[in-house]
């Protein structure tokens, strides 16, 4: 099931916030639990046994570490089965196929196993599940002795299929007892608007631009610069949409999620733009492969190291495809190349000029988006070449895309930047209270009412995070 | 307190738990009239269906469609659109003279079905003329409203190259005649060609061509269509001035001018029977359509397999293999002909070889939509 659908909307949620709350507290995390296996189970069946399985891996892990602790071992056997069980089902699940035919065409041979889907969201709950016993090896975290506490936590659904990666440590405290007021239940709806709003009223509508213009023959760049520019709104708004969502779900039923995205777009490099991007799957690759693998000490060689290791996987983790990779690659490499001198130079850049380190970071940014968008490689370098002028500079079709989407290209520009919710605090702030609450609920009730009727009319509803 | 959070939480539940309230309260609808389409319907379970996660899908198609205030939602939402100065909505472009024409691009279109199908009509009308050397066998391709009235486009708005598709069609056609209707479209001055709100081309329009094929039966030329005067397209009569065709449907904002809706003046011939396979009629039109939304309908009430109509004169039989643009066009040759087969190959089963076999015509006119002739695959099918 997705947010932005009318099941989850008019029938899940209200269902399940009803519950959820009238139940007496022990029994929440067991609604929370089944309303989450019900919410997985909606859209693929099947894989419900898969993360089950997961679960209960995991968790008898975390048990069995504990034991192994109590008689004067260090599970290290429980830690490295239960991380084997997790990486062999994301292996197989996820990048089973992409590996033999990846071997099919460097070796022309013609190995062949069956076609394997893709379970929603496996990479997320693999990644939550990792964290925990991984955690509670190293003695961070307490092992959870409740299978319905843990399980609530994996698969809860707010965040259950695109992220934000919580680790088990920054939830454990609210599992056991949470607060649930009426403040943070409004505040928590507050960003759940928000956040269905810029999915469906901005990233769907810049997706149904980058659509048009990808599936062109032979597009002018100037074109191209547009599609792609609508692609950077597109996978922004959809993405944080997605999470401003899932942390406004997640504070109504009482849960603090990690913020996800602050402002990616508006960084002054791209080490700065992986900080604001996507900050809980940093945070994890920082917290479970960069530092243990040395980060950033024992010398730059061992640095550039880790830097490439954890790009490659982040590549990968994005997709099973060969552009996810050469996308890590392309960060790792620049990543680098800003660690060794680049981010000196740009730090010597006078204040009033630091304007011109948006020239170098959005352009990168930009062309990291069109390796990032086809998995197919022919269009890809087809839509590199256009972007760098294969095919002319100019055409009419760049007047007409300009001429119809301007105002909405200057609205989804400002909405990357801290401009339009800083603007609208200091507005609001001087109201007085009964005021303020009429002014910012029309508001919101504008964008709910607004996405909502996008919704109805639209076919096109995609969620771009989908598929990792 | 926060009085802000705490209206927000109650403004939410309150429009979610509206919302689910107003599902169960106002009763199911069928059929969009909007739309003309029907409207899904509360999908029944079985271990299958919700195994393989179609229930799901299913009833989020069946909440979305039975959304209440679907219609208004729809609406809104294109004037939101409109109000954020898009040129086009759903996939429609908003042109000049109040002109809503469908986008349409290359990637729409598929080459190897335009190719397959312009080797069918080639490979029929070959058949036909071996049966009988000289027969009339004409391919018609309407021109797209956006190929016609290009210059009312929005500026730099892409659309797919109708003159080249054009040309391909009569380099492909070695042994029919090819009736191209574009520059006579094009220079009908004043004379509206195409509807504004939809898709289809004018009674006015249909005439034109009408009498650009009459012409061209004399004369059979490939390709260059004699000129005919605006003049010579038979006089008119307004049916309906309320018509919102199927472009209208789609981008649904208010501010956008009816257009009338005409059928021929004269009298159609006493003894005419039309026969759709389910009803037999006196006439080529059904006037209840105009009650309806899709009033252009109200030429034969629609599309059939197969329309067969007896004008009661001695006249030749000609065959029509066609899309819905005949429907308006056949009115005009009612005088001309004894007797009309109109096949509808969406609709029709069989094969075009046989029918025409069955029928036995004296000519065989094809009439499609450009774009239709190169995405429909029923041509492919029916040919082979």
């Amino acid at each position: 099931m997705v947010f932005s659908s009318m099941t989850f909307l008019f029938v899940f949620l209200p269902v399940v916030t009803a519950l959820y709350f009238l139940v007496p507290k022990p029994a929440r995390n067991g609604v929370l639990l089944a309303a989450s296996l019900l919410f997985y189970a909606w859209g693929e069946p099947k894989f419900v046994v898969l993360m089950v399985i997961s679960v209960l891996v995991n968790y008898a892990g975390g048990l069995l570490i504990e034991r192994s602790r109590a008689s004067g071992g260090t599970g290290k056997a429980a830690l490295t089965g239960a991380v084997t069980v997790d990486l062999v089902l994301l292996g197989i699940f996820k990048y089973a196929n992409f590996v033999v035919d990846s071997v099919n065409s460097a070796l022309s041979s013609s190995l062949s196993i069956p076609e394997i889907a893709l379970p929603i969201g496996i990479s997320f709950y693999t990644f939550q599940n990792m964290s925990y016993i991984i955690d509670v090896y190293r003695g961070d975290t307490e092992a959870q002795h409740d299978l319905i506490d843990f399980a609530a936590y994996v698969t809860m659904f707010p965040q259950l299929i695109a992220g934000p990666i919580v680790r088990y440590s920054q939830v454990a405290e609210e599992l056991k007892s949470r607060e649930l007021s009426f403040d943070r239940f409004g505040s928590g709806a507050q960003r759940f608007i928000i956040g269905l709003g810029k999915k469906v009223i901005f990233a769907n509508q810049a997706g149904s631009v980058w659509e048009q213009i990808s599936k062109m023959e032979t597009p002018s760049a100037s074109t191209a610069l547009i599609g792609a520019v609508f692609f950077t709104f597109q996978i922004y708004f959809d993405f944080s949409g997605y999470s401003d969502m899932a942390i406004g779900l997640g504070k109504m039923l009482g849960f603090t999620f990690p913020e996800n995205f602050d402002h990616p777009y508006t960084c002054r490099s791209i080490t700065e733009f992986w900080r604001r991007w996507h900050m809980t799957l940093g945070s994890w690759f920082r917290e479970y492969v960069y530092i243990p693998l040395g980060g950033s000490y024992n010398g730059m060689l061992r640095q550039l190291r880790n830097i490439a290791v954890v790009w490659a996987l982040t590549g990968l983790w994005h997709g099973a495809a060969w552009n996810f990779v050469f996308w890590g690659l392309y960060y790792g490499l620049i990543l680098v190349l800003e660690k060794v001198f680049l981010l000196r130079a740009l730090d010597r850049i006078p204040e009033r000029l630091q304007w011109l380190r948006h020239l170098y970071t959005l352009p990168v940014i930009l062309v990291g988006w069109v390796l990032f968008a086809s998995t197919d490689l022919q269009s890809l370098t087809g839509y590199l070449a256009a972007l760098f002028g294969a095919n002319g500079v100019l055409d009419p079709a760049a007047g007409f895309y300009l001429r119809s989407w301007w105002m909405p290209m200057i609205l989804m520009a400002a909405a990357c930047t801290e401009l339009p919710a800083k603007t609208a605090a200091a507005a609001v702030g001087r109201m007085p209270e009964p005021v303020k609450a009429v002014t910012v609920n029309l508001f919101l009730g504008a964008v709910f009412l607004l996405s909502l009727a996008f919704l109805v009319g639209d076919s096109y509803n995609p969620f771009l995070y989908f598929r990792f | 307190m926060n009085l802000t959070e705490k209206i927000t939480g109650v403004m939410l539940s309150g429009l979610l738990i509206a919302g689910a309230t107003l599902y169960f309260l106002i009763p199911d609808v069928s059929f969009s009239e909007n739309e003309n389409r029907m409207l899904t319907q509360l999908p029944g379970i079985t271990a299958e269906s919700a195994f393989s996660g179609d229930y799901g899908r299913n009833v989020e198609e069946y909440l979305a469609d039975q959304f209440p205030g679907r219609d208004g939602a729809m609406r809104a939402a294109s004037d939101a659109r409109r109000a954020a100065g898009l040129r086009e909505v759903n996939a429609v472009y908003l042109a000049g003279e109040g002109y809503l024409v469908d986008r349409l691009v290359d990637a729409d279109m598929d080459p190897e079905v335009f190719a397959g199908n312009l080797k069918v009509l080639d490979g029929f009308a070959e058949s036909l003329r071996e049966a009988k050397p000289g027969m009339q066998v004409t391919v018609l391709p309407v021109p797209d409203k956006g190929t016609v009235i290009r210059n009312l486009l929005p500026e730099g708005a892409p659309y797919y190259d109708g003159e080249k598709a054009m040309a391909e069609v009569k380099d492909a056609m070695h042994h029919g005649d090819v009736l191209d209707v574009t520059d006579a479209f094009r220079d009908a001055g004043s004379m509206q060609v195409y509807y504004r709100t939809d898709h289809h081309w004018t009674t006015y329009g249909a005439g034109l061509a009408a009498e650009l094929y009459k012409a061209q039966c004399g004369a059979a030329c490939n390709g260059d269509a004699p000129a005919v005067a605006a003049a010579e397209v038979p006089e008119l009569t307004t049916v309906t001035s309320e018509f919102l065709g199927s472009q209208y449907s789609r981008v649904l904002c208010s501010g956008i001018e009816p257009d009338h809706l005409e059928i021929p003046a004269a009298k159609e011939p006493a003894d005419l029977t039309v026969d759709t396979g389910t009803d037999k009629w006196g006439t080529c039109y059904d006037m209840s359509a105009l009650n309806h939304r899709d009033k252009y309908a109200l030429f034969f009430g629609g599309n059939y397999a197969r329309v067969d109509i007896k004008t009661g004169s001695g006249g030749p039989k000609l065959m029509v293999v066609k899309d819905s643009f005949a429907n308006s066009f056949v009115p005009f040759l009612l005088e001309d002909y004894g007797e009309i087969e109109m096949v509808d190959l969406r609709y029709f089963t069989g094969s075009l070889r046989g029918e025409a076999e069955k029928f036995d015509p004296d000519q065989v006119l094809v009439i499609y939509e450009m774009s239709n002739l190169m995405q429909d695959e029923n041509l492919l099918k029916a040919g082979a």
